[in-house]
């Protein structure tokens, strides 16, 4: 049982190149889901293969593929990640996953090191669309945690209204939605691994969009720090340090 | 169970979108939809109507919005660049559509609300976009929608009364090249279609009741904008068309079925020669023949309402199945009621001001039952000067009266009313018949109380906001026009011609199936 945090995206790095895209609709190209800030989205028409490839600029250690909204549990697509040392192959699958929902993905394979990334969507029965395509090394807190977290599941804050009349009928209900909260703790962790970790993890924390999984079976966050304060890592004892981070985001 | 969703589409000239359309969204933002999720907020007033009072108070909206970077790598955010390639945004359209999120969402589905932008200021240091839009009507309110447009004629030589001709006016710039009327130092005249830049051609003098005079070199000479035996209605469409309102704006046949069932006979002459403002003059025409206009930001319409008698079926909302438990409110304010009004009409000389000695024929309605000490217990009166109602006017000004004195007759009485959207498709200028507790008999049974529907706006959670007002039409009261000469009789017709129209009855008073007379106005 193991936490993840993917907060780095190498096919948006200023080093990573679009080598080729096809198949995607005009207007939905691939390189709209890279793009955070605007989340614009990419679509393969049905009938169609969208292939992407980068050149990341860099060999890069590469374990994870996570997507902040798509339809591919609704659609019935297929993602298929593979990475190579060279464009000309041979091609190693990192992943290869079809959905069964349409909630944030986040898939963490063992490690693969290369500098060529191919993303496919395949086999969709309706158009298949994606918003926000992270491709990294996921980062795995260090130890195993579960009390140390709140499942995001249980943490959404959604409203919901209920209008009555003068009468007490219902009239109709309205659900806003709001973010869902959750904290991770990094409970006694050695000091050896903030040293190693933590300050790239802050510099995400604060400036990007993360992805956040507090175990395999749960369901992933996508989102952001709480408050715009940096959490703080304390000693609890000579060699062990504690943080709390509090991410709000969604999780579908 | 819904969720609300608010898309905000800029339509400004050139676009930087994949989809060359320019979409913004508060909530959650629809898979199948690129949209930018940048609003943090959407204000607003919604127009207010004024039951026969002419132009309604503006609608407006003010969005925020958060800008972005557009691209990962790529210099520059996008309402930088947007408003980089769009120097001129003034007047451009935004639409908001709104409606419930849905993962497959068809735009063309949602209700579609247009405004008119004002402008954009932003981003400041912290990102924030401020766009301020208005509804259409604003057009009459920029100040430099005067009518008619000012124009500085000057007579070159003396003018004696008699002479009909071409005069040296030394600049015709702003007059009707078709020809028109002018005003010489009080004296309107005729003049014949244009031929030349300094001269007009004088073809009748001393024209709407104006003054035959002698004139000097330098007195000046202005184009006057006037109408003759114009319909009221027909009269509002060319002070529309005369701002370049865009015709798409204006549902005509709308406009001519409020013309043909109530404003027939309200026939219009006068004019003016001294440049004002252009809404002003549209309240003056609305005000002497107690027509509204307002903006329906839905329907992307300029409506027009005639306030009289409901000739369709009214909705009748009630207290136990469609007015919200919150959100209920009377107001009344006693202190604006009339229990006699004078109207004068059939005005003398165009040229003068509103006295009544420059007035041949006036009316004077009293309703003495609400100057009773059971009552008010005093007279409460308004002069009407209505300059624009010719002669053979009489019937229209009776009409006015009437109608003034029953809208009054309580001051002002407001209900304000929340409603779920699953029955809020009711819409400014609508009659209501309303069953509150708030409105009781002395028994304690709620009256059903007929309103005119004067603000409808979107609240949030799928709420929407009301205020109507009493404007003198009896719940369940019956009312008909005389029927048209080119009708059968009252028993050959068609239900619906049966209960629009009266027809002549019988020597008993009856209608031939026995029905009591209806009341004709």
């Amino acid at each position: 049982m193991a936490a993840h945090i993917l907060h780095t995206n190498l096919l948006s790095a200023g080093s990573a190149v679009e080598l080729t895209a096809t198949g995607f609709d005009a207007g939905w190209e691939f390189a709209n889901a890279l793009n955070i800030g605007t989340a614009l989205k990419a679509q393969v028409l049905l009938g169609v293969v969208g292939v992407a490839e980068y050149d990341l600029g860099v060999i890069a250690p590469i374990s994870s593929v996570a997507i902040a909204r798509h339809n591919f549990g609704t659609a019935n697509a297929n993602i298929k990640v593979s990475v190579a040392s060279n464009q000309a192959g041979p091609w190693s699958v990192l992943v290869d996953h079809s959905p069964i929902d349409d909630d944030v993905l986040l898939v963490v394979e063992p490690v693969i090191t290369g500098r060529y990334v191919r993303v496919e969507v395949q086999n969709h029965t309706q158009a298949a669309i994606f918003s926000v395509v992270c491709v990294g090394d996921a980062l795995k807190l260090p130890r195993s945690m579960p009390n140390g977290f709140i499942p995001p599941e249980f943490g959404a804050q959604d409203q919901v209204t209920a209008s009555y009349t003068a009468g007490t009928e219902l009239a109709g209900l309205s659900i806003k939605r709001q973010p869902a909260k959750t904290r991770a703790i990094i409970k006694e962790a050695p000091r050896k691994w903030f040293f190693d970790n933590w300050r790239e993890l802050q510099v995400a924390l604060l400036k990007n969009t993360v992805f956040f999984r507090w175990k395999e079976t749960g369901s992933t966050l996508y989102g952001t720090l709480a408050s715009k304060k940096s959490p703080n890592p304390k000693f609890v004892k000579t060699y062990y340090m504690t943080v709390n981070i509090d991410f709000q985001g969604f999780i579908s | 169970m819904s969720e609300k969703l608010e898309l905000v589409e800029l339509d400004l000239d050139n676009k930087i979108s994949p989809l060359e359309v320019e979409y913004h969204c508060q909530g959650r933002v629809p898979i199948n939809i690129q949209a930018y999720g940048s609003i943090t907020r959407i204000t607003g007033a919604p127009t207010k109507m004024k039951p026969g009072g002419g132009m309604p108070a503006l609608g407006a909206v003010n969005i925020t919005l958060q800008d972005f970077k557009i691209s990962e790598n790529g210099q520059g955010t996008y309402f930088g660049r947007l408003l980089g390639a769009n120097e001129f945004f003034e007047n451009r359209k935004l639409y908001i559509h709104h409606g419930n999120y849905s993962d497959n969402l068809d735009v063309t589905t949602l209700k579609k609300r247009l405004y008119i932008i004002k402008s954009i200021d932003g981003p400041n240091s912290n990102g924030v976009v401020s766009i301020k839009a208005v509804d259409p009507l604003s057009r009459f309110f920029e100040t430099d929608r005067l009518i008619p447009e000012p124009s500085n004629g000057e007579l070159t030589a003396d003018l004696t009364p008699s002479y009909l001709g071409a005069i040296n006016i030394t600049n015709n710039d702003a007059f009707s090249a078709a020809g028109g009327v002018a005003d010489i130092e009080g004296e309107w005249v005729r003049y014949s279609p244009l031929v030349g830049e300094t001269d007009i051609v004088l073809t009748e003098r001393n024209v709407f009741g104006t003054k035959n005079d002698e004139h000097e070199a330098g007195d000046s000479v202005k184009n006057a904008f006037t109408f003759e035996n114009v319909l009221a209605v027909d009269l509002l469409k060319q002070l529309h068309d005369y701002v370049d309102i865009d015709p798409a704006y204006i549902e005509l046949a709308q406009w001519n079925t409020e013309r043909d069932d109530y404003l027939s006979s309200e026939y219009l002459t006068g004019g003016w020669s001294e440049p004002e403002k252009i809404r002003d003059k549209i309240d003056e025409v609305c005000e002497q023949t107690h027509v509204s206009t307002w903006w329906n930001d839905e329907e992307h319409k300029i409506k027009l309402q005639a306030i009289g008698p409901n000739l369709t079926t009214v909705k009748t909302l009630e207290e136990n199945t469609h007015i919200l438990s919150t959100g209920q409110s009377v107001r009344r304010d006693p202190s604006k009621a009339l229990t006699r009004v004078w109207i004068w009409f059939d005005k003398v000389d165009h040229s003068e001001g509103d006295t009544s000695d420059n007035y041949r024929q006036a009316l004077l309605l009293v309703n003495p039952a609400l100057e009773a000490d059971d009552a008010y217990g005093e007279v409460r009166g308004e002069v009407i000067f209505a300059s624009h109602i010719p002669a053979g006017g009489g019937a229209s000004v009776s009409k006015l009266a009437e109608r003034l004195l029953s809208q009054r007759r309580y001051g002002t009485y407001q209900y304000s009313f929340q409603l779920h959207e699953n029955d809020a498709d009711i819409q400014v200028g609508q009659s209501i018949d309303v069953v509150t507790s708030l409105i009781q008999s002395k028994e304690g049974v709620p009256v059903t109380t007929n309103f005119m529907v004067i603000e409808r706006d979107y609240k949030g959670k799928h709420v929407y906001k009301y205020k109507a007002l009493i404007t003198g039409v009896e719940s369940g009261a019956k009312f008909a026009s005389w029927a048209p000469d080119n009708l059968g009789d009252y028993e050959t017709e068609t239900d619906e011609n049966k209960l629009t129209y009266v027809f002549y009855s019988a020597a008993d008073g009856t209608l031939p199936n026995g029905d009591d007379p209806h009341l004709w106005l």
